[in-house]
């Protein structure tokens, strides 16, 4: 399998605190590979930097060969890599439809919208009942599927999902989860920062456990059921207590 | 005592080139979220720009008007990208004493070019008038109406049908998501504010001949159209469309009605501006405004 | 540090007496520029004291126009000498001052760029519009019998301009000038630091408009002659912030040293193009976009530059604080 993304070294943060301080890690073509953390860890902010968001201090991204941190954000877009990102964000007086629709803002997605548009109905059958409707009246589960839905309509190569299960009952959760695994079935590469270790590794072949800005293990699905750090990361031992150092430091 | 009828219809053709007036200025704030104090400006510049082209060749300004339009979208998408765009991130007051700052070079570029002394453009229709029963209705005024009525459906047309439309109402409603879905932010601020330029010039043309211009129009512009957009609600393009005619109606009201009612009528802006900041900041369409 | 503090604190002292002394100097023309310098350091540093706060003022023509109306009503009416309505023009700046923060009380800063604006405007038209207290657009002229000489005018001026930096100063020093600091950054902080910004900015908002009033005040007193057009002119507005950006925001020094620029930048285009209309204000806006654009700190900011150069030049350790810039 060829390289999709390698993150080497990186930094990044807000003003003068530093939340990432030397990430690395790498995503093959076709995996499914989550991030898992506690609150702080720093997954969210990984998230901003790949998608643009957020500046990098330092360090490199390569994707699909290209040196990422110099594309803009559109360039990224276009280029196939597209985020779902936290806490849903979307677009609260535009139908559902409309925000469909600009997934596909992208010059490279255009083309075929209207075939994307019936793929994501299919997957999410709950936003075709609702296509005119406005987005922000809709509950949290529906908007998780129209975030979802519109990073689709990107017409991606890299899929980054952030938070996915985020305040979600958990039958909505596993409806969600249920999509994203035929999302993967196509040859999406897909990201995932999850709280939700279990339905994160039910769909993951393999992931990384992040703590204070950077990885501190790394395994399969199968190995990180089992870890130790996994559990510390999230019962918030250790890896909680270095993250208030760093942030005091 | 006066007529009914009159009255609602003199505010009607009032609010609607008040609502042309402000609705550039309501969606380059929406959009970029800085608050352009020079948009009176693009109205004077717009004004001046008919009235020069009808003097020097005869052009009646209703002509003139989409050329105008193209030539003032285009600087304002200029002056966004020299002057505005190294500020987005900078203090409010960066922001408010620049656009003022340019507000004011254009102000007395105008002194210099055509002195400060009023002018108008005679056009044939502009001393026209109709009688509906025993309502008269200004040729100049009716005419304006239904251009900045057409003006502001393309623009409504554009913001819900349009590829562009979608991505600046995006913008202005969810920045990080605009910027996820890949829409390049900063040529969307440009256009966003080229259009608001852009339609500032056009109610500029339309004062050229519904009345008297001079390069000091500007100002009262600015803050009639201030007056206007915390009414409705500040980003709510809505919100400045009810606002101008609530104003419309207001001012008319009072120049009807109170005594030696003409001057006050433009002191009904400011009344109405201290009333919503005490009463509800958040105007009509209330959307919280970040700082 | 100390002994350039000293330094600036002696240069401070000693223009300041200069300023005083050179109104006993009989020479018209230097006195009429003096005391435009003068009536400019109390408007600009009373804009200065309100940005400082993070309060964009759009309007200081309106507390400007305000004191001027307060000083030639009150001597009028009471046959008032200079400091007795000045005293008026202070008392009235300062309410109409607490109004305007009441009204606007918990808004943000475009919101009181907009109110201020629009005060001013509102201002103007009610002048205009109630003759029977302003005399409307005919004017209002001081009663010849109570015209003091002009150079009491110019030492009033001088010292209500040395006055004025002395309460900037003392701003600067009291408990005041950390709420500013944390308005200007951001309200919801300084509201748990413990703060009440509402209380601080209704302070810090009647002192600069009491301040703007006494300068309109003084310079009524100066001119004889009101109508809402002259007291209630856009041009004092433009002044009022231009002065500090060019100058140096958020400084003691900036409103001062800009105001000298001003006055200097204004005669000078009045030399070089004579009265053609328009120079002068298209210089200010371009200065205004200029400064915003490339000197976000003004001249004292260049000159803290290069002090900052040459101690790193000089200085083994050149731990100078670096002031906040224009960009953040």
């Amino acid at each position: 399998m060829t390289t999709m993304l390698a993150v080497r070294d990186l930094h990044a943060g807000y003003d003068e605190s530093s939340v990432l301080q030397g990430l690395n890690f790498e995503l093959k073509k076709g995996e499914v590979v989550c991030l898992l953390g506690a609150n702080g860890a720093g997954k969210t902010t990984t998230m901003a930097v790949l998608s643009g968001l957020v500046d990098a201090s330092s360090g490199s991204v390569t994707y699909d060969g290209q040196d990422l941190l110099a594309m803009p954000s559109h360039r990224r877009v276009e280029a196939g890599l597209s985020l779902s990102p936290e806490g849903r964000k979307v677009f609260p007086n535009l139908t559902v439809e409309e925000n469909l629709v600009l997934g596909s803002f992208n010059s490279k997605a255009r083309a075929g919208r209207a075939a994307r548009l019936e793929e994501v109905y299919t997957l999410f059958p709950r936003l075709a009942e609702r296509r005119v409707q406005s987005a922000g009246l809709m509950s949290g589960g529906e908007q998780q599927m129209l975030a979802l839905g519109r990073a689709i309509m990107a017409k991606p190569r890299l899929l980054l999902l952030d938070e996915p299960s985020l305040g979600l009952a958990p039958m909505i959760v596993q409806a969600v989860f249920e999509a994203i695994r035929k999302i993967a079935a196509t040859d999406i590469t897909i990201f995932l920062v999850e709280q939700n270790t279990h339905a994160a590794l039910s769909i993951a072949s393999r992931g990384y456990v992040m703590s204070a800005g950077r990885i501190v293990h790394a395994g399969s699905a199968a190995e990180l059921r089992q870890s130790p750090e996994v559990r510390d990361a999230f019962i918030g031992g250790k890896s909680a207590r270095t993250i208030r150092e760093a942030r005091h430091a | 005592m006066h007529y009914i009828p009159q009255l609602i219809v003199d505010a009607l053709l009032l609010g609607g080139i008040y609502t042309l007036m402000v609705i550039g200025l309501a969606l380059s704030f929406g959009v970029t979220r800085v608050i352009n104090f020079a948009h009176g400006e693009a109205v004077m510049i717009g004004a001046y720009g008919a009235y020069t082209i009808a003097l020097v060749s005869g052009i009646d300004p209703l002509l003139a008007l989409p050329l105008l339009m193209v030539i003032g979208c285009l600087f304002g998408m200029a002056l966004f990208k020299v002057s505005i765009e190294p500020v987005l991130k900078a203090p409010h007051v960066n922001q408010i004493l620049l656009t003022f700052g340019i507000g004011l070079v254009l102000q007395n570029a105008a002194v210099m070019i055509w002195k400060a002394d009023e002018r108008s453009v005679v056009t044939p229709y502009a001393y026209s008038s109709f009688q509906f029963g025993e309502v008269f209705v200004a040729g100049g005024r009716l005419i304006g109406f239904g251009v900045a009525l057409v003006l502001v459906a393309a623009l409504f047309f554009w913001l819900r049908r349009t590829e562009f439309g979608r991505a600046t109402r995006a913008l202005d409603e969810q920045r990080d998501a605009a910027v996820l879905v890949g829409i390049n932010v900063k040529r969307m601020y440009a256009l966003a504010f080229g259009l608001s330029v852009a339609l500032g010039v056009a109610t500029g043309v339309i004062l050229s001949f519904i009345g008297a211009i001079s390069p000091f129009m500007g100002f009262h512009i600015l803050v009639k159209g201030f007056a206007i957009i915390v009414l409705g609600g500040l980003g709510s393009i809505v919100g400045a469309v009810l606002g101008a005619f609530l104003l419309a109606f207001a001012e008319t009201a009072v120049s009807y009605y109170v005594p030696n009612g003409t001057g006050w009528a433009e002191a009904v802006a400011f009344a109405v501006l201290f009333l919503v900041l005490v009463l509800r900041p958040r105007g009509i369409i209330g959307q919280a405004v970040a700082d | 540090m100390a002994r350039q503090s000293n330094l600036m604190v002696a240069l401070g002292v000693l223009s300041a007496l200069g300023l005083v002394a050179s109104t006993f100097w009989d020479a018209p023309q230097i006195n009429n520029w003096l005391f435009r310098v003068s009536t400019l350091i109390m408007l600009a540093t009373s804009w200065n004291l309100m940005a400082n706060a993070g309060l964009v003022s759009l309007g200081h023509s309106a507390f400007w126009g305000v004191g001027s109306y307060a000083a030639i009503l009150s001597a009028n009416a009471w046959s008032g000498s200079v400091l007795g309505t000045l005293v008026v023009a202070l008392l009235a700046g300062a309410l109409m001052g607490l109004i305007v923060a009441a009204v606007t009380g918990g808004l943000k800063g475009i919101f009181f760029a907009i109110s201020t604006l629009a005060l001013s405007e509102g201002l103007r038209i009610s002048a205009l519009m109630l003759p029977d207290v302003t005399s409307g657009a005919v004017g209002l002229f001081l009663r010849q019998d109570l015209r003091p000489s002009q150079h009491t005018l110019y030492l009033v001026a001088a010292l209500a301009a040395v006055a004025s930096v002395g309460v900037a100063i003392l701003i600067s020093c009291s408990k005041l000038q950390f709420a500013s600091r944390a308005m200007r950054d951001n309200e919801a902080a300084a509201q748990m630091l413990g703060i009440a910004p509402r209380r601080q900015r209704m302070i810090i908002v009647a002192i600069s408009s009491a301040m703007a009033s006494a300068a309109g005040a003084i310079n009524a007193w100066y001119g004889g002659y009101l109508d809402p057009e002259v007291a209630f002119t856009l041009h004092n507005t433009i002044l009022a912030q231009i002065a500090p950006i060019l100058g140096g925001i958020h400084t003691l020094a900036g409103p001062v040293i800009g105001s000298f620029a001003i006055i200097a930048l204004s005669e000078g285009t009045r030399i070089w193009f004579g009265n053609m209309e328009g120079v002068s204000q298209m210089t200010f806006g371009l200065v205004l976009v200029v400064c915003i654009l490339f000197l976000p700190r003004g001249i004292e900011g260049v000159m803290h530059r290069r002090k900052k150069r040459q101690a790193t030049a000089g200085a083994a350790s050149p731990a100078l604080a670096t002031g906040r810039g224009g960009k953040s």
